[in-house]
């Protein structure tokens, strides 16, 4: 049986987006920079893990550890990739939302 | 030289972060952007950003542990102000962050301790003025349970008379909470009583 992809939250949304954008140097410092940059919302960073965490418990993010440098105190970077399962749960919130909106251009894309 | 950061902060942050993974990751993290800020704003602001940020991040982890279905609202610990601002806004800002995070558990101890001691004494107190009664009932046959209740029951009248108008302010402050929060700030009626009162 196929296994459905998971609802994601706006917020797990905004960050699944994010790490696609980094590519291979998506781990939490660059992403909550992003976020910041790209929304102009400020992003709690224990939210940020929070969310990460989350995320990766679903199926949705996959981590590795590496590149543990003297300025990080001797400690690796988290890096993160997103996994098929979350780019179908990416997909899924993409397309329910621009369903959603369809018909409500005039509205939403006023300046 | 690199500054450091806050040792205490450091350690708290670990030790309250029970994955050795996450952990590592997340002082790595902060250890990283620690000179970029200590070299923009100077070392007291990078201190204030530090400490900031690690309880900002233990209290948002702790919380999501304890309750994870929970809808968490943004950190009570916020970025600090720009270094520009005035010491009494940076002071304002921290008293006002810990007082969010720590200062309503405080008060709800404190008064969870002085109500169990008032209890106890508005119980004592009662009994020792009904010892005698107590002690002529006994020798008539009463129960165990019948003097209990003799003793409790009109503490317990007195206990829930207080319980009653607790719980009822107590819902017209969350209201008054809940309607600041939407964007209205019509006060409650308790909110406004208290407010006249130490103005």
């Amino acid at each position: 049986m196929r296994a459905t992809a998971p609802h994601l939250g706006e917020f797990e949304y905004t960050v699944l987006l994010a790490v696609l954008h980094l590519k291979d140097q998506a781990y939490a410092v660059p992403v909550r920079a992003m976020i910041e940059t790209r929304t102009g919302r400020a992003v709690a960073r224990g939210a940020l893990y929070t969310a990460l965490e989350r995320l990766e418990a679903k199926g949705c993010l996959r981590s590795a550890q590496r590149d543990p440098s003297d300025a990080r105190g001797g400690r690796p970077r988290r890096y993160f990739t997103v996994t098929a399962r979350g780019l179908a749960a990416l997909r899924t919130t993409h397309a329910a939302l621009r369903r959603l909106s369809t018909g409500l251009e005039a509205i939403l894309e006023q300046s | 030289v690199t500054p450091a950061p806050p040792r205490l902060a450091e350690r708290g942050l670990g030790l309250l972060e029970p994955d050795a993974d996450w952990r590592d990751a997340i002082l790595g993290d902060l250890r990283e952007e620690f000179p970029i800020i200590a070299e923009r704003h100077g070392a007291p602001y990078a201190r204030r950003w530090y400490w900031a940020h690690a309880l900002g991040i233990a209290l948002h982890r702790a919380g999501s542990r304890l309750t994870p279905g929970r809808r968490r609202h943004a950190l009570p610990f916020t970025e600090p102000p720009e270094p520009r601002a005035s010491r009494v806004s940076l002071l304002l800002h921290d008293v006002r962050a810990a007082w969010r995070s720590v200062g309503h558990g405080v008060i709800a101890i404190v008064s969870g301790l002085l109500s169990a001691v008032g209890i106890y004494s508005l119980l004592s107190f009662l009994t020792g003025r009904r010892a005698r009664e107590m002690g002529v009932r006994m020798a008539l046959g009463a129960t165990r349970g019948d003097v209990v209740r003799l003793a409790c029951g009109q503490a317990a009248r007195l206990i829930g008379a207080a319980w009653r108008s607790a719980w009822s302010a107590r819902i017209s402050w969350v209201e008054g909470s809940k309607r600041r929060c939407s964007g209205d700030h019509r006060q409650s009626r308790w909110q406004a009583a208290l407010r006249w009162r130490s103005a």
